[in-house]
């Protein structure tokens, strides 16, 4: 048993207790610490691969797979200084890969009873609504090479800084700022050619 | 429009359009329970474990008394005859 569960046993100190703590005692079999990790980094995983593939159930059965994969491999894992949730992005990021693979060879029919998604933070009856011009961008987005994708993800969706991205993505911080630039202009020129497109 | 604007405009455009989506609860609850699933069956697993090793150690303990009762058996059988045939 996690023993800061034990002794603190508030769901709220859970919170307080670093992954590294955590990931010790996951890594020793212990499922509740994994449990642990598993709330929270659920919601980030899952976004990841939502605004990768664009596809509700995908992306749920895709962020099961990131846990059960890294439940069964948690014993494996060592500490490199870089944080727990690049490991998961990683496994996250493999499991995309060969999901655009088999896509591409075995082409399917998106479904149509897609459950309803809800921004976070905003009411139960406010789903997710893209405008015309939004899904285009999405479009734009999703031809990008995944490490750029990734970039605008942790910008944007998490909000994280470019120390922090750097940290995930193995880069630097100056890398990562001047990959986000690139980034920013070559996503411009796209957006030309799709509205002179009218794509 | 100056390059500077245009990033600045795209910029809001990606920040309206790359916002953190909440996962479905019963996704989120069912996925967890799941993972907190498998911790019980390795606690059902180890928990066999534990029975069948009782299990043995009954087993060899039921065998000792067994064999205890039935050297008993025999002592009392054929000694006893002994000590009676040597009394008569």
């Amino acid at each position: 048993m996690f023993p800061g569960i034990l002794v603190l046993g508030e769901v709220n100190c859970v919170s307080d207790i670093k992954d590294d703590e955590i990931l010790a005692s996951a890594s020793q079999g212990d499922k509740e610490a994994f449990g642990i990790l598993y709330e929270r980094y659920v919601d980030r995983i899952f976004n990841y691969i939502y605004y990768r593939t664009g596809n509700v159930h995908d992306a749920e059965d895709l962020t099961a797979r990131v846990f059960f994969r890294a439940m069964n491999h948690i014993h494996n894992y060592t500490d490199r200084g870089v944080p727990f949730s690049a490991w998961l992005y990683r496994i996250a990021h493999n499991l995309v890969a060969n999901w655009h693979r088999d896509r591409s060879r075995h082409p399917e029919i998106p479904l149509a009873d897609a459950p309803t998604l809800h921004y976070k933070g905003a009411a139960p009856e406010a789903a997710v609504v893209q405008t015309q011009e939004q899904e285009a961008l999405l479009r734009v987005i999703r031809h990008l090479p995944p490490e750029r994708q990734h970039l605008l993800i942790l910008k944007f969706v998490e909000h994280l800084s470019n120390t922090e991205i750097g940290a995930i993505m193995g880069r630097s911080e100056g890398a990562v700022k001047s990959l986000y630039h690139r980034i920013l202009l070559s996503l411009r020129d796209d957006l030309e050619g799709v509205e002179l497109t009218g794509d | 429009m100056s390059t500077e604007k245009e990033v600045d405009r795209l910029e809001h455009k990606l920040a309206g359009t790359l916002r953190p989506i909440a996962p479905r609860r019963e996704f989120v609850h069912g996925l967890g329970n799941r993972i907190r699933g498998f911790r019980r069956v390795v606690l059902d697993a180890s928990a066999t474990t534990w029975q069948f090793v009782l299990l043995v150690v009954a087993g060899f303990i039921s065998l000792g008394l067994l064999f205890a009762l039935l050297g008993r058996a025999l002592t009392y059988l054929f000694g006893g005859g002994k000590r009676e045939t040597e009394r008569a």
